[in-house]
């Protein structure tokens, strides 16, 4: 199980407590909401955007608004989908405007991953091949991987990341992304396609 | 395999792969999996996908991060708690407020208009000051004992006469719809003060002389559907009053013409000794074969609305001028 389910398991314990003393602006449990989010959105928001550093400031920007504006959730959907809502929207903007969807060069990247050519194909194409975790946690496949991610679509890659990664429900990326659930289903099923298809032509 | 079956395809393994296929999508993949088996490593291939996706490794969050948003929110307003049922909507409490008022100027404005073309109709005639005596002090308590209206002040009666003219008649709604359109046809709605309950009326009408006599005469008609018709005169400066019965309407003319006090007080005298004896000459028991034949003929009882606008100006009446004060009480009789 990965770190992202620890955090699914976790992430509605006190969330209804946190917020009302939030409401009641409460600097520690401010700080509490913070922490207990801040690497789920960071991820999120990286993936997306695919910069460290517009990353750590989209994700300062998504508490501060939030904070700002927790005495208007009205908790008609979960605190999480909401603060997400908030993060994707500010990300999906921010993109948009900076014009900065595919910033890394894939040429360069492909002349240092030459001798992993093939090697994620392999693996993906093998049932009996290596971990799929195993193959994740190395360092530079895992960033072909993410880099290759920043090639989609803006609309696939934000429903690729919400469900593939940070592991919604297609009902819960459906109010964040505030679209239907069939809409979900055909995006994601396009990003996943396209995802293999761009990691084949990089890798082969 | 066609474009859309392809994207049929990919929706089908996408759904598998995370477990939200319905029973239909899985028995339709089980049926391209006999015909492909190929299939299977497709949905495979996906599935590690998925898998490899979901087990990249996590980045932690710049460690500035919480002192970083704090430091923000410091220089911003503390966030203020909200009730749940405040709709989020920006100037929603604007909006609603908005709307009430549009409904109820929408509501309002009719309602208005109506009541203002209501008022211009019923509303009585501008033709002068004329302060109406209340009817309740006039004749409906009068007791016979002559101090009936003692309260009910006529403004500008500069003539002595002040009479009560009484019909008892067996038809009082048809007499009285009769002298209703004759006091309108006269142009004396606008100062006669009507008061109708079940089968009797009064009418105090306060008018010039001349308007009064040309009303009684308009009345003639009246006399033979009555059985009795009898003029009480009152004197208030007296405390005193005469009854005439079976008084006619020339009689009732040259009463209401007459200034002086002492002079109307024995005119009355000898009318009502003259007619003391006399029985009334129209009453119905002298023509009882003819009453539904005059009713016939006599012009239609139909109660006009009595507007000021639609009352004939040449009959209105100047209130410069002497009134005096007659009062028509119309009485059901039985046999």
């Amino acid at each position: 199980m990965t770190i992202f389910h620890k955090h699914r398991d976790n992430k509605s314990l006190d969330d209804a407590q946190l917020v009302c003393r939030c409401q009641r602006g409460q600097p520690e449990a401010m700080s509490h909401l913070i922490v207990k989010y801040q690497d789920r959105v960071y991820n999120t928001i990286y993936k997306i955007c695919q910069n460290r550093d517009d990353a750590a400031e989209l994700t300062q920007d998504t508490f501060v608004k939030v904070l700002e504006n927790i005495g208007t959730f009205r908790r008609e959907s979960s605190f999480y989908t909401w603060m997400f809502r908030v993060a994707v929207n500010l990300t999906l903007n921010y993109c948009k405007r900076r014009s900065k969807l595919s910033p890394v060069s894939l040429d360069a990247e492909n002349e240092r991953l030459e001798q992993d050519k093939g090697k994620l194909a392999a693996m993906l194409a093998d049932p009996n091949g290596l971990d799929p975790a195993a193959v994740a946690q190395q360092k530079e496949l895992s960033r072909l991987i993410v880099n290759t991610i920043g090639q989609l679509g803006q609309d696939f890659r934000a429903v690729l990341v919400l469900r593939d990664i940070e592991q919604m429900s297609y009902a819960e990326i459906a109010d964040v992304l505030q679209i239907e659930t069939g809409t979900v289903k055909s995006r994601l099923s396009r990003a996943r396609t396209q995802l293999r298809e761009l990691l084949e032509t990089v890798l082969t | 395999m066609s474009e859309k079956s392809k994207i049929e395809m990919e929706e089908l393994l996408s759904a598998l792969v995370d477990d939200e296929a319905t029973e239909r999508q899985k028995n339709e993949f089980n049926r391209l999996l006999l015909h492909d088996p190929s299939i299977a490593e497709q949905l495979a291939v996906m599935q590690r996908q998925r898998q490899i996706l979901g087990a990249l490794p996590v980045d932690s969050a710049p460690a500035s991060l919480v002192r970083g948003v704090l430091s923000r929110l410091k220089r911003k307003p503390i966030p203020r708690p909200v009730p749940a049922t405040q709709p989020t909507i920006v100037g929603a409490g604007h909006l609603f407020m908005r709307r009430v008022l549009t409904t109820a100027a929408m509501l309002l404005l009719p309602i208005g208009i109506l009541s203002f073309v209501v008022y211009e109709i019923i509303k009585p005639p501008s033709v002068g000051p004329v302060d109406y005596p209340s009817v309740g002090g006039g004749l409906a308590q009068y007791d016979g004992s002559g101090a009936a209206g003692s309260n009910a002040s006529v403004v500008a009666q500069s003539l002595p006469f002040d009479g009560i003219l009484t019909f008892r008649t067996q038809k009082p709604m048809t007499v009285s719809n009769y002298a209703e359109k004759m006091i309108f046809d006269q142009g004396l709605v606008s100062v006669t003060l009507p008061n109708r309950t079940g089968d009797s009326a009064t009418y105090q009408i306060t008018a010039p002389p001349e308007k009064i006599a040309v009303l009684v005469d308009s009345l003639k008609d009246v006399w033979p559907h009555c059985q009795q018709v009898a003029l009480n005169v009152v004197d208030e400066t007296r405390d005193s009053h005469v009854d005439i019965p079976n008084v006619l309407t020339e009689q009732i003319k040259v009463l209401a013409m007459e200034d002086s006090p002492e002079m109307l007080n024995r005119l009355a005298g000898q009318y009502a000794s003259a007619n003391i004896n006399k029985e009334n000459m129209f009453a119905r028991d002298d023509k009882p074969a003819d009453i539904s034949n005059d009713l016939i003929e006599m012009p239609p009882f139909t109660i006009p609305i009595p507007t000021g606008r639609n009352e004939p100006a040449v009959n209105a009446v100047d209130p410069s001028q002497p009134t005096v004060r007659l009062r028509i009480q119309v009485e059901r009789i039985t046999e």
